[in-house]
């Protein structure tokens, strides 16, 4: 089943929302399609979210790798 | 209550606390607005405007602020208050200058811009709160097939002090690019490059190398700064973390955006001063270069060695002053095994501050802050990141200049001599450190690491607790004899997002200093207690409306990263917890103080500053980063307003797409 941001990731990122607005919004489309590699790198090299969050599961790392494959479907 | 628990019921707090203020009328105006005229007309030509006009109040960088009558009398909870809280579109990373009424501020991350990659410069009315213009750019930089790149911090708006003179806005951006804009409309006048070459500009050089593989691009962190004949305009580009990466200093003709000079700050050989308009190989595309520069062949003898802060400007000896941070690479890989090597002596024009001809670029002097002023020997990444500050002391002029080491220095103008120092971080009384200062624990992955002195002495670590803004002096009381003499306020500790060091030692450290700035010793000037260490007595208080315990010593790891502000005899200090303090110069009584807004959560605190304040006649004004849906905050304080309620947010998202 193809990976949507709406359905998958806007999801999986809203917790970090208030977090992370100093840099970019990631409940935006615009914002997270742009930055996605930036994201992906901060992600899957465990600097983000930061303490006290838990780390992204690798499922859900790989979810956010998956919507990057497939084209960034809104 | 864990820590998910603790920052859910604050969230909930702070969403109650908005809906009890929730927005009004966007038109309060303060009791003193007589005394404080908004108009649209720009200076004329060769006028310098009042207030806050540039980075720290002038060309000297003194932060200080007389035509007010703001002092400490009237500055407290009832007579002073919050007229205005506006969320602007993003974080704001920068002081606001503020003439003739309009507050011009600046935003990091601009959120409508292209995929939040870009800034804004606003300009808002000081009396209405109303945003009545917004210039903005995306980032959309692919020069040289180098994608979009953030600065080495997350950034990409910008992060200065905008200059407001002669009806134009100048300021430097994150994207290396120099704007200026016409003072009423914001429309850009000029915009030069200096990141890549420009040659319509006469700009030559392509400061890129590195970029490609990852290290930060070239930004201007540095705000304008003008010669006092209005021919000459000042700024740095460059960016310390690259090791690749040179470092400039460029003299523009501020009618055109055209280059004068430029200075390269990384020195080409011992024993021999850089020239200007002598470029760096490596650093120009177009061969040869336009006629005025030449090219020197070869590699520096060190790069980094970039300009942070402000350059500052002196009509008098006709000179500029720019600090410069740390040398490239650094050495701490020498360090691996053997004794600990200090990082100071560096090579070339790091860990200081230069001097240049202020008509020609040429070299004048170089003041390397010394060994013995690290708090520790194991300190690196010195850097001074402040802007120089320019005044004069008994009869001659001086430079003062503070350091990441936590060092303070004063200078003489000409020659850069010390006259005289001293470590600003505390020590216990028997002169030995205090282990939670300046901690350098050695596993560096350690949250909240409790490290005893052997450990933090023989780790090389970065020194997060001393100073990274500029200092504000106040010149003295006007009474003869005077009973309060010349002072420097200096605010205490850097970046509280590390593992290492999430802010300063709030229990032993003030997050801000107030030293006597003509004793020999440089002793704080506001009364102290008898502990171990001392500590000021009167700079914190329980508020009696609320019960909270307020003021220095009171927060942990409450910094004073930006620089403070004088105006007659109260000084403002803003910090990282994210909030803003007002203290009597003469004795260091909190007078005031208000919270804008909450830190993120970060590595082991979290990201937040409030950086400012600016001070226009009986306003003033501080802009943040702070946690929330908009990720900034700009507030704008002044006298209360008769028989209204303080503290009316008219929330005022930005609407207007990015122009450029």
């Amino acid at each position: 089943m193809a990976v949507s941001f709406s359905n998958d990731i806007q999801p999986l990122f809203n917790q970090f929302k208030g977090q992370m607005m100093w840099r970019l919004d990631l409940t935006n489309y615009d914002h997270v399609k742009a930055n996605a590699q930036i994201i992906y790198g901060q992600i899957n090299g465990g600097n983000m979210p930061p303490p006290p969050f838990d780390p992204l599961t690798l499922e859900q790392i790989q979810l956010f790798q998956q919507w990057m494959s497939e084209g960034f479907a809104p | 209550m864990d820590k998910k628990s603790e920052i859910a019921m604050l969230k909930g707090r702070e969403i109650a606390q908005a809906a009890e203020s929730a927005p009004q009328a966007t038109t309060a105006a303060p009791t003193l607005a007589a005394t404080a005229p908004a108009t649209s007309s720009p200076p004329s030509t060769g006028e310098v405007p009042s207030g806050w006009w540039m980075y720290h109040g002038g060309p000297d960088h003194q932060g200080y602020v007389s035509d007010s009558e703001l002092n400490s009398g009237n500055v407290n909870p009832t007579a002073f208050s919050t007229l205005f809280t506006l969320q602007l579109g993003g974080p704001i990373l920068s002081v606001p200058a503020v003439v003739d009424g309009f507050i011009y501020v600046g935003i990091a991350n601009y959120h409508l811009a292209e995929g939040g990659n870009g800034g804004a410069l606003h300009k808002i009315d000081i009396q209405t709160g109303e945003t009545v213009k917004t210039f903005t750019w995306n980032l959309n930089n692919t020069a040289n097939n180098i994608p979009f790149v953030e600065d080495a911090h997350g950034f990409t708006g910008m992060g200065c002090t905008p200059l407001v003179i002669n009806g134009r806005v100048y300021f430097g951006a994150f994207n290396g690019k120099l704007y200026c804009l016409n003072q009423d409309t914001l429309e850009p006048d000029w915009i030069t490059d200096l990141r890549n070459e420009d040659l319509d500009h006469n700009q030559p050089i392509t400061n890129i190398n590195g970029v490609g593989v990852g290290y930060p691009p070239a930004v201007i962190w540095t705000s304008p700064v003008m010669s006092a004949d209005g021919t000459k305009l000042y700024v740095a580009c460059g960016e310390g973390e690259n090791p690749q990466l040179y470092s400039f200093v460029f003299c523009l003709d501020p009618s055109t955006g055209k280059v004068i000079w430029i200075y390269c700050t990384n020195l080409y050989c011992t024993g021999e001063f850089n020239q200007p308009n002598v470029l760096p190989e490596q650093a120009v595309q177009a061969l040869p270069p336009p006629a005025g520069f030449s090219i020197f062949k070869g590699e520096p003898m060190v790069m980094g060695c970039s300009v942070w802060g402000a350059i500052a400007y002196d009509e008098d000896l006709n000179r500029i002053y720019c600090s410069t941070g740390n040398q490239q690479p650094e050495p701490e890989g020498n360090w691996s095994s053997g004794p600990i090597k200090p990082e100071l002596p560096s090579p070339g024009f790091s860990n200081g501050v230069l001097s240049l001809d202020a008509e020609t670029g040429d070299y004048k002097a170089f003041f390397q802050v010394p060994a013995e002023s690290n708090y520790r020997v194991s300190d690196f990444d010195v850097d001074v990141g402040s802007a120089p500050v320019i005044t004069n002391l008994g009869g001659e002029k001086v430079v003062i200049l503070t350091c990441k080491n936590g060092g303070f220095f004063v200078l003489d103008a000409v020659t850069l001599q010390l006259k005289k120092w001293r470590q600003l971080l505390p020590y216990q009384n028997d002169l030995t450190w205090i282990p939670t200062v300046d901690q350098h624990p050695a596993d560096p992955n350690a949250l909240n690491p409790h490290v005893d002195n052997d450990e933090s002495n023989n780790t090389p670590g970065e020194n997060f607790s001393g100073v990274f803004n500029t200092t504000a002096v106040y010149p003295g009381s006007a009474d003869s004899p005077p009973t309060v003499p010349p002072l420097a306020f200096i605010g205490m500790g850097g970046p509280n997002y590390h593992n290492a060091s999430p802010g300063i030692d709030f229990n032993s450290t003030p997050f801000m200093r107030a030293l006597d700035f003509s004793s020999d010793k440089l002793g704080d000037f506001w009364p102290m207690d008898k502990g171990d260490p001392a500590k000021y007595l009167n700079a914190s208080h329980i508020d009696e409306a609320n019960g909270i315990f307020a003021g220095m010593y009171t927060s942990a790891g409450e910094c004073g990263l930006s620089s403070p502000a004088v105006v007659n005899d109260v000084v403002f200090c803003s910090t990282t917890k994210v909030s803003i303090y007002a203290f009597r110069v003469s004795d260091g009584t909190l007078l005031w103080w208000d919270d804008l807004g909450m830190q993120t959560d970060g590595l082991n605190g979290g990201y937040g500053y409030c950086l400012g304040p600016a001070i226009w006649k009986n306003y003033v004004v501080a802009g943040a980063l702070v946690f929330g849906r908009d990720g900034g905050v700009l507030r704008i304080y002044g006298p209360t307003p008769p028989s209204s309620p303080p503290a009316s947010p008219p929330v005022s998202p930005p609407s207007s797409p990015p122009t450029q």
